[in-house]
């Protein structure tokens, strides 16, 4: 851990989460001014003056709008990594160490949702089901199970091999309890890495449902949508798309740069690269 | 080698009949009426009766499950999706048009993606320790996190509109007018490409990289091979494997990354249509596209592995 944390590319990127993590909880306490204020007078102000990233086509504050959008974001994409990395990991161990019929089922399981294109079965699914923030993260989160799922199957079946496995269940050990105290621990490290670079694709995939109009409807913030609504006002005003774009893009860009990181100092065998 | 042929084939199969009953269940086990889940009810919103008479007759919703079942598998078997609910005409007619302008995107996009992706790896991988490898790593990090939405508004706005180079958005036939028809591909084209060609980058260097450190290249590099001979001819030949398959993934994204590239620059192809068929609630086109894209990304999957056990023959016996 001392070498991620002596990594100038952790460090930055980490505080960078971190201030993300506060907006999306405090957000309605900092932000400043409330979101609602429909502002004809001030419509499309180029940034300045009281609205330090300039104001939309319906004269909201644009700063507002983005650590508004934060708390989307953040719950939709940790939200469905969340369900995909216990539900995956929870099915990548049972599989891996009681094989059989077991893990027969469950991996096929996991190969049958891969052979869906994730984005467009989200479009699809989310078509019917209606866009409602709880039916997104749950869609997101069955969609990403499959690489937890693969990851702490691997993990599994190397360290079922492993002495002190065999040590374990020869004393008598429950199943349970040599998953989770023999095992678990070796699934930890290369599942942080791929939680990482998960939050990072289920930002861009939210944020370009959500740019297609398929997230959580108006009055809820989010940046995708935002984009979307405000690109037709983008020719004489280009702030009201940049603001939002970064925002996705810093915020994608800090959970990869924090996967590759950790990827670097945890997974000893790409150290050597 | 035949043996895994049929078996893969086999496995094909039943994915992509997985594939289409999943898509035929899945509005009609939704709790609640099919044909309001279809027309779009919500809280905010409920389709009037005749709307929903006219659905459930349209597509058979009133009939038992089981013949409803038949007839789609039937209609299937003959390449038929039934009739769009709005123009009337046959969905697959719709669908190979439409395919045709996607595949006109990409294509060229996942060429452009695939070369340069190489092209620049080896050159990060060559590079290492010095400047140009952390600086590569970063463009090629950015690129894959950037969403596609945006480096499309972006280029519309350098390309477009400040620069007054190409079009913002739109699509003219080829056979129309050739030239127009490409200065209104390429930032499309471009948009497409850029996440694929950063993903192919660094899996390209990595492996390469890891190459590079064996015993055979100081053995190749001891009896005076060229750099070039020795990156070309040996190295990149078994850096390939890894390589195919992260290009066979990318394939497979980008039917994700057409649909949004589609609907920023308006381009008349699949994504639109499944858009546009969202939009009007055109229950036989969503599930028409759906289908199609589903079936063509299981066929990827299917190239990718063949051809991953055609280069590693070891791969074969699984």
């Amino acid at each position: 851990m001392r070498r991620v944390v002596g990594d100038p590319r952790f460090v930055v990127s980490g505080a960078f989460l971190l201030v993300l993590l506060f907006l999306a909880i405090f957000g309605p306490m900092v932000a400043p001014y409330p979101d609602d204020r429909v502002n004809a007078a001030q419509q499309l102000k180029p940034p300045g003056g009281g609205y330090l990233l300039g104001t939309d086509e319906f004269g909201r504050d644009i700063l507002t709008r983005i650590i508004l959008g934060a708390r989307l974001t953040m719950l939709v994409s940790l939200g469905s990594v969340a369900i995909a990395a216990i539900a995956g990991t929870a099915m990548g161990l049972a599989a891996g160490y009681f094989g059989g019929w077991v893990e027969l089922a469950l991996m096929r399981a996991v190969d049958a949702t891969l052979s869906f294109p994730p984005f467009v079965l989200a479009i699809f699914v989310l078509t019917f089901l209606g866009p409602r923030l709880e039916n997104l993260i749950l869609t997101m989160g069955i969609l990403f199970i499959p690489r937890y799922a693969r990851v702490a199957h691997v993990v599994t079946l190397a360290a079922k091999e492993k002495d002190y496995v065999e040590a374990a269940r020869s004393i008598g050990a429950r199943a349970w309890r040599i998953i989770g105290l023999a095992i678990l621990p070796n699934v930890f490290a290369p599942l942080i890495v791929q939680i990482s670079l998960g939050v990072g694709s289920a930002i861009l995939i939210e944020s370009g449902l959500s740019f297609l109009g398929l997230g959580p409807p108006p009055p809820a913030a989010s940046w995708g949508r935002s984009i979307q609504q405000s690109a037709r006002f983008m020719q004489l005003n280009p702030h009201v798309v940049i603001w939002p774009s970064l925002a996705i893009s810093a915020a994608v860009l800090a959970f990869n740069i924090i996967g590759d990181s950790l990827r670097d100092s945890l997974d000893p065998r790409l150290r050597i690269i | 080698m035949t043996g895994f042929l049929v078996r893969r084939l086999l496995i094909t199969v039943v994915l992509i009949w997985l594939v289409t009953t999943v898509v035929f269940m899945f509005v009609r086990l939704l709790p609640g009426d099919p044909a309001s889940a279809i027309l779009g009810a919500s809280e905010s919103f409920q389709p009037t009766e005749a709307a929903l008479v006219t659905v459930r007759q349209r597509l058979g919703l009133d009939r038992p499950l089981v013949e409803q079942y038949t007839t789609y598998l039937g209609g299937l078997l003959r390449a038929d999706l039934g009739e769009s609910l709005t123009s009337g005409r046959p969905v697959t007619l719709d669908l190979r048009l439409r395919l045709g302008r996607t595949l006109q995107l990409m294509v060229p996009a996942l060429l452009l993606s695939s070369l340069l992706g190489i092209a620049i790896g080896v050159l990060a991988a060559r590079a290492r320790g010095r400047s140009l490898d952390p600086l590569l790593s970063v463009i090629g990090l950015v690129g894959f996190s950037v969403p596609v939405f945006v480096i499309g508004n972006v280029m519309v706005l350098i390309l477009a509109i400040q620069l007054e180079w190409l079009p913002s958005s739109g699509y003219i036939d080829f056979t129309q007018d050739p030239v127009r028809s490409i200065r209104y591909m390429v930032m499309p084209t471009i948009a497409l490409a850029l996440a694929p060609l950063a993903v192919t980058m660094r899996m390209t260097r990595t492996t390469v990289v890891e190459e590079l450190g064996l015993d055979y290249v100081r053995t190749a590099r001891a009896k005076g091979l060229t750099e070039r001979v020795l990156i070309y001819r040996h190295v990149l030949k078994n850096a390939m494997l890894p390589i195919l398959a992260v290009i066979g993934l990318q394939v497979g994204a980008a039917f994700s990354g057409s649909v949004i590239v589609e609907y920023v620059f308006n381009w008349p192809g699949i994504g639109r249509l499944l858009l546009q068929a969202i939009d009007s609630r055109d229950y036989p086109v969503i599930q028409g596209t759906v289908l199609l894209l589903s079936t063509l990304f299981v066929l990827v999957n299917l190239a990718t592995d063949l051809s991953y056990a055609y280069m590693n023959p070891r791969l074969r016996r699984r």
